[in-house]
Parts: structure tokens; C-alpha cells; sequence
């Protein structure tokens, strides 16, 4: 049992640290804006956790986090199966539109209505997801770029759309009509976009962690993704996966499309896809792709950018704090490698004295395929280090040749063991 | 015919993008995948107008807006050899970028939504002495800064490029490493300068939108930009007078759409839209080539041709971390 207290606190203490780092960088940010840390903190802490009478700042954040969270599990589910795709934009954008359109042209009772909204959505985004999932499948289509130009025409369809067959009205910032009353989620605490929808999202948080860790075809998702071969030698196939992936990941996406719309602005608006993909790949890094970390990183992202926001109105700061300090966890946890093998390298040296480093990690790109990462040949291409590689009894091992990268400490990480 | 006004601004409009784009295709070449230069052109578009601004010289805010985004190509290089994510940290630098360019503007300059220049004025255009009076071209060719006219040297130089010693070795490179290293490449140097002059370059055409156009900031300036870059590089196969085409047509397809929307009343997406399918089939077309034998009558084709498609984008990573 302490064992696995001690796992989980040492996958902890990577993120932990990560965030500690972040918030430090952040308040010398607020210093440098000319704010205290002491009022900068206690601006962001009520804007988007403390309670005072009437509003509640954390209602707020639950509130900005709904969509966030959705499409978190949308690329937790993508990345656990081995495909970098970063179109969740796109599909939330298009699962929006979609559950706006059921919104607005049906006549249906209410329970009725919204389902068949929120259905549409998650068909749209599935099918918007299937498209780019099927070329990497069928024709070795490249899924980043591939994503990155579907979001570009989601986008762009959105704003034809919107502007024109879908308009409302000759306004300056063009919309759809709005959804009939029969089609909203009902909201607990309007003021603060708080309603059925965080219901729906943490419903398919709990559902993506048991899809992952507790079916079969989850395990084969996540095979697909960490170890491919073997994948391929348990039955696998890779393509099956990467379809299902993209169309599972893509129907999450565009529910979460649908859920903002019905829940909270109840027209699709021109200016929709606002980000919101590109957060949820970010919370999805910084928990390292569990699915409740990434859900609780997604709400912390969603505190930061409310409490910016607060912090801009009270002391004047620029609300872009929120995303500076994203983006620097971003970093420091796409540095966690460095770190981490940095750790590996004292411990060695630590343990045995004598030999000095031990067997050097070879590093770079120097004898490597074209590399992301600067990783050493491994099994399965363009993984991050220690990824998929043997799991070299290197520590206990003499002084092989090594050219595969080293684990830490190999025997404490059960590989598959649910993340939290 | 098309209107002169309409082929002016889109030739102008499409120098960041034409830089940005040697710029991609030539970390393409060296088997890099380079995600960051969305933020390498918003870096340089910044730094160059605030630099140009202090120093009161919109020029030396240009070689500033190269030496940062050279800086940070370099900067990603040290990374790459200590194995950081790449992608991930490409994913951070952009957003870090994004959002800190606008902290800056709004704690240090005092810029709201937009900054503007005082000291200095966009560049002026320049008219070139013989060309200007040709008769239909003249206009078409003179007249534009200094940015734009550099934007077609290094298109040239980047054609260039592949029929220097240095121009194989980066090949080499690119597309077999292992091979090159034993030949002797140093493929270490090799992506550090690919990524230094991917920076520099993505700087000076981040530069220009603000600099050379409009002599101010706003907000995303360079407004996604650099990933049309990348997806121009991807329509040309990085291939030099595939990267003038596809920047021009994507630049093209821009200033059109916004003249009609001006002018008529077809939706500009619409026109948008046809660059964006246009690199989706040469991205098929890629991942195709890429996977399999070429068809026969791909065979005919292949004598005539001097410098081969990049044989497939650089990898990306399929396995996560653990």
C-alpha cells in the first residue's frame, strides 16, 4: 500500500513541481506589472475560488472549465493512442455548429431535443475526427498537419456559415439564431455558466478512465500508443486504433462543442473556437495524459485564466498573465525529460561512487532518424525517452554498450498502472 | 484582368508568409519538424517594431527581430540535445509568445489592444531605377520595401541553396542521418543552423507585418501565419519553386478573398478555403509517396526532376510519455 502511496507521489512531484514553478514565475510577473504578490494573490483567490455572498468565484471556474475538461479527455484519449493530433478545435468547433443547427431547426420536448443537440454534436465532431483518423490509418497521412489543416477549414467554415446561410441577423459580430428554450441544459448557477454541463464532463471523465484502464479496447488504445509492436503482436491493429482513437476523440471534442453551445451561449456566435482545443491539449500534457489529473489540471487552467481576468479588472494587471503562465508549465513540463534524466544521473552517481557517471544516456540527434526530442534509437520511432525502449535493467546491469536511453528507476513504474 | 491593386497587396502580403515558409521548408529539409514558427514570427514581429522604435531606426529593428528569432532556433537546438519534447515545447513557445508579447505591450508600453510607433514609420517602398518603367511589370515589381525584395532573394537563395556543398550535406541530412553522420555531416551543426536560420528568417517575416506594414502591434499579430507556413512548406514538398508557389498562392487566395468580400458578396472562407484543400491532397499525396512504391507513371516523371519532394515530414512523435 505504501508502495503505491510512494508511485503516486513520485508521479506527483513532477507536475507539483511544475506548478509550484509556474505560480513563482507568475508572481514575479505580478511584481513586474507593479502588483504584490500578497494582492495579487488575493485578487485571483477570490475571483476564482473564494465564495462571498452572492457569487462564488469557484462556481465561475467550474463554469469556464466545462468545455475545457471535455476536450481534455478528448486529447487524452487521442495521445494515449499514440496519434499527436491537435484538431480538437476543429471538432469542438464543428460539433458546436452542429448541435446549434438541431438547436435552432427542430421542434422537439425538451429532454427530447437536447439530447438529439447534444447527439449531433458528438456525431459531427466523431465524423470530423474519422476524416483525418481514417488518412493516417488508410494513407500514412501525417495526423499533426493533417488536424492543423482541418482546423483551419473547420474554422473557416464556421465563419461561413455563421456569416451567412446560419445568420441571424446584419450585426457586427454575426450569430445564429438562438436555440429554442427546449434545447438549453439547464443551468444551476446561470450568472456563473454553471450547469448540466459540468455534470456531462466529469460523467465523461469518469468514463474515459474506465474506457482507458478498464476495458479491453482501452488497453488496446493504450498499447497502440506505448508499445506499438506489442500492440501489433496482441491483435491490435494499429489502424483499428488510430480510427477509433481519432473518432472517440473527435466525438468527445465536438460534445464539448455542443455542451457550450446549449449550456451557455445558446447560439453558435462568429469567434466560437477561441482556443478552447488548444487548452485541453495543454492540460492533457501538463497531467501527462491521466485522465482525472488532466480534468483537475484543466480546472486549474480555468482558475488561472478567471483569476487573471479578476486580477486584471482589480489591480490592472494584464490578464495575459493566465496564458504566460500556462505556457511556462507548458515548458518546465516539456523539460521534465531534462530534469529527470538529470535525476537518473545523480542517483547513479550517487550509488556507485567509483564508476562515475555509469553508462552514459546516449543523447542527440546525432545517429538517430529524424528525431523529435533528441531521443536515442528506441523501438518505436520518435518516442520520448525511455519510451517503449526495453526497460534495461540498466542500473543493475555492467558496463554494456548502452545506446538505449535509461528508465528511471525501471522496477518502481508499474507501466500501466492506472494513473489517477 | 486582375486589378493592379489587388496583385500588389497580395505580393506584399505574402513576403511574411514567403519567409516563414523557406523557413519551414528548410527545417523540413534538415529533419526537423519546426512547430514554432508561429511563435518565432510573432517574436520577431514584436521585438522588431519595439526595438525598431527605441534605437529610431526601423531597419536595425529589423536585424533585431532576426537575431531574436535566431536566438531562439538556437535556443530549441540546445534543447533538442537535451532531450526536450520538442513538439511540446514548440506548443509552449508559441503560446508563452502569444500571451507574453501582449504582457509586455500592455505593462511595459503601455499599449492596450494595439501599440504603435512613434518614432518610426513603416518602411517606404523603394522604387528600383530600370525596373519601375518597364511597362506592365514596373508597377508590379517597384515600389515595395526593402522586406519584400528580400523575401524573393532568399527564395533564390533558398533554390540556390541546393547546389552548394552545404545545400547537400543538409539534405543528407535530412533525409538519412545515420548515412550522413557517417559520411562525415555533422548533423548536430547542421539542425543548429537549420533552426538558426529557420528563427532568423521566421523573425524578419514576423517583422515585416509590423515594421515593414503597419508600424505597430496588436494582439496575434502574425494571426496563425506561421502555421500556414508550415502548411505551404507541406503543399511545396519544401521544394524551392514549390515554396514561391504555395506562399503566393496562399497569399493570393487571401487578398483576393478579402477584395471580394470588399467588392462582391462571395464569402472570402470560401476562397480560403481552396489553398487549405489544395494542401490536404499534397499531404495525402505525401503520406502516399511516403508509405509505398511510386507508381509507374510517377517513374516517367523522375529523370526530369532535380531536386526530390522532402521524402516525408519529419516524424512526429506517435508513442507519448509515460
Amino acid at each position: 500500500m505504501s508502495d503505491r502511496i510512494a508511485t503516486h507521489l513520485r508521479r506527483l512531484s513532477a507536475p507539483v513541481t511544475a506548478v509550484l514553478l509556474g505560480l513563482m514565475a507568475g508572481l514575479a510577473l505580478v511584481t513586474v506589472a507593479g502588483g504584490t504578490a500578497h494582492d495579487a494573490f488575493r485578487v485571483m483567490w477570490n475571483t476564482s475560488v473564494a465564495c462571498t455572498g452572492a457569487t462564488c468565484g469557484f462556481f465561475q471556474t467550474l463554469g469556464t472549465a466545462t468545455p475545457l475538461i471535455l476536450t481534455t479527455m478528448a486529447a487524452v484519449i487521442c495521445f494515449r493512442s499514440g496519434l499527436f493530433s491537435i484538431g480538437q478545435e476543429g471538432q469542438y468547433v464543428v460539433g458546436a455548429l452542429a448541435a446549434t443547427y438541431v438547436g435552432y431547426s427542430a421542434e422537439l420536448p425538451a429532454i427530447v431535443h437536447v439530447t438529439a443537440s447534444l447527439v449531433a454534436g458528438v456525431v459531427a465532431g466523431g465524423l470530423y475526427g474519422l476524416v483525418p483518423g481514417l488518412l493516417r490509418a488508410y494513407l500514412n497521412v501525417n495526423e499533426l498537419i493533417a488536424t492543423i489543416i482541418f482546423n483551419n477549414i473547420a474554422l473557416m467554415l464556421a465563419a461561413y456559415l455563421v456569416n451567412y446561410p446560419m445568420r441571424a441577423d446584419r450585426s457586427s459580430q454575426a450569430y445564429t439564431p438562438a436555440v429554442h428554450d427546449s434545447a438549453h441544459l439547464p443551468a444551476f448557477v446561470p450568472s456563473a455558466n454553471l450547469g448540466v454541463g459540468l455534470v456531462i464532463a466529469v460523467a465523461t471523465v469518469v468514463a474515459t478512465r474506465w474506457f482507458l484502464f478498464r476495458t479491453t479496447a482501452g488497453f488496446g488504445q493504450r498499447m497502440a500508443g506505448q508499445a506499438p509492436v506489442f500492440a501489433r503482436y496482441a491483435g491490435i491493429p494499429a489502424r483499428t486504433a488510430a480510427v477509433r482513437a481519432m473518432t472517440i476523440s473527435g466525438g468527445v471534442a465536438g460534445l464539448a462543442g455542443g455542451v457550450q453551445v446549449l449550456g451557455v451561449t445558446h447560439r453558435f456566435i462568429d469567434g466560437f473556437g477561441d482556443g478552447t482545443g488548444l487548452d485541453g491539449i495543454t492540460a492533457a500534457i501538463l497531467a501527462n495524459f491521466a485522465p482525472v489529473g488532466a480534468a483537475l489540471v484543466a480546472v486549474l487552467i480555468s482558475a488561472l485564466s478567471v483569476g487573471s481576468l479578476g486580477l486584471q479588472i482589480d489591480l490592472g494587471i494584464p490578464a495575459e498573465l493566465g496564458g504566460t503562465v500556462t505556457a511556462l508549465l507548458i515548458l518546465v513540463v516539456a523539460s521534465q525529460g531534462v530534469l529527470e534524466r538529470m535525476r537518473v544521473a545523480v542517483a547513479r552517481t550517487l550509488r556507485r561512487p567509483g564508476r562515475g557517471s555509469g553508462p552514459e544516456t546516449e543523447r542527440g540527434p546525432e545517429k538517430d532518424p529524424p528525431v523529435r526530442g533528441g531521443v536515442g534509437p528506441e523501438a518505436s520511432p520518435g518516442g520520448p525517452p525511455g519510451h517503449g525502449a526495453v526497460p534495461v535493467g540498466a542500473a543493475a546491469g555492467g558496463p554494456h554498450p548502452t545506446r538505449t536511453t535509461v528508465t528511471a528507476p525501471p522496477a518502481a513504474h508499474p507501466k500501466d498502472a492506472p494513473d489517477a | 484582368m486582375p486589378d493592379l491593386d489587388l496583385l500588389q497587396s497580395a505580393l506584399r502580403l505574402t513576403t511574411p508568409l514567403l519567409f516563414a515558409t523557406i523557413a519551414s521548408a528548410l527545417c523540413n529539409r534538415a529533419g526537423i519538424l519546426n512547430l514554432a514558427i508561429e511563435g518565432k514570427m510573432l517574436l520577431g514581429c514584436f521585438v522588431g517594431i519595439v526595438v525598431g522604435d527605441a534605437v529610431g531606426n526601423g531597419y536595425a529593428g529589423v536585424l533585431a527581430a532576426a537575431l531574436a528569432g535566431a536566438l531562439l532556433g538556437a535556443f530549441m537546438y540546445l534543447l533538442t540535445r537535451y532531450g526536450v519534447d520538442v513538439v511540446v515545447f514548440a506548443i509552449g513557445v508559441n503560446l508563452l509568445i502569444l500571451s507574453g508579447t501582449v504582457y509586455v505591450m500592455r505593462t511595459f508600453l503601455g499599449g492596450v489592444g494595439t501599440w504603435r510607433a512613434t518614432e518610426i514609420r513603416p518602411l517606404e517602398g523603394i522604387e528600383l531605377p530600370v525596373i519601375a518603367d518597364l511597362p506592365v511589370l514596373g508597377p508590379l515589381l517597384s515600389g515595395y520595401n526593402v522586406l519584400v525584395y528580400l523575401s524573393w532573394v532568399c527564395a533564390v537563395a533558398y533554390w540556390a541553396l541546393f547546389r552548394t556543398v552545404a545545400g547537400r550535406r543538409l539534405l543528407a541530412v535530412g533525409e538519412m542521418p545515420a548515412a550522413a553522420a557517417d559520411a562525415g555531416i555533422s548533423v548536430d551543426r547542421t539542425h543548429l543552423w537549420a533552426l538558426v536560420a529557420a528563427g532568423a528568417l521566421s523573425g524578419v517575416g514576423g517583422a515585416f507585418l509590423s515594421v515593414g506594414n503597419l508600424g505597430l502591434f496588436t494582439r496575434n499579430m502574425t494571426d496563425s501565419r506561421g502555421w500556414l507556413a508550415v502548411t505551404a512548406a507541406l503543399l511545396a514538398t519544401s521544394r524551392p519553386l514549390g515554396v514561391v508557389l504555395a506562399a503566393w498562392l496562399f497569399g493570393f487566395a487571401d487578398a483576393l478573398a478579402i477584395q471580394l468580400q470588399v467588392t462582391t458578396d462571395i464569402p472570402p472562407n470560401l476562397i480560403q478555403f481552396l489553398p487549405q484543400i489544395a494542401a490536404l491532397v499534397a499531404l495525402v499525396a505525401v503520406g502516399v509517396r511516403a508509405s509505398g512504391v511510386p507508381p509507374a507513371w510517377r517513374l516517367l516523371w523522375q529523370r526530369r526532376r532535380r531536386l526530390p519532394a522532402a521524402p516525408d515530414l519529419p516524424a512526429t512523435p506517435t508513442t507519448i510519455e509515460r
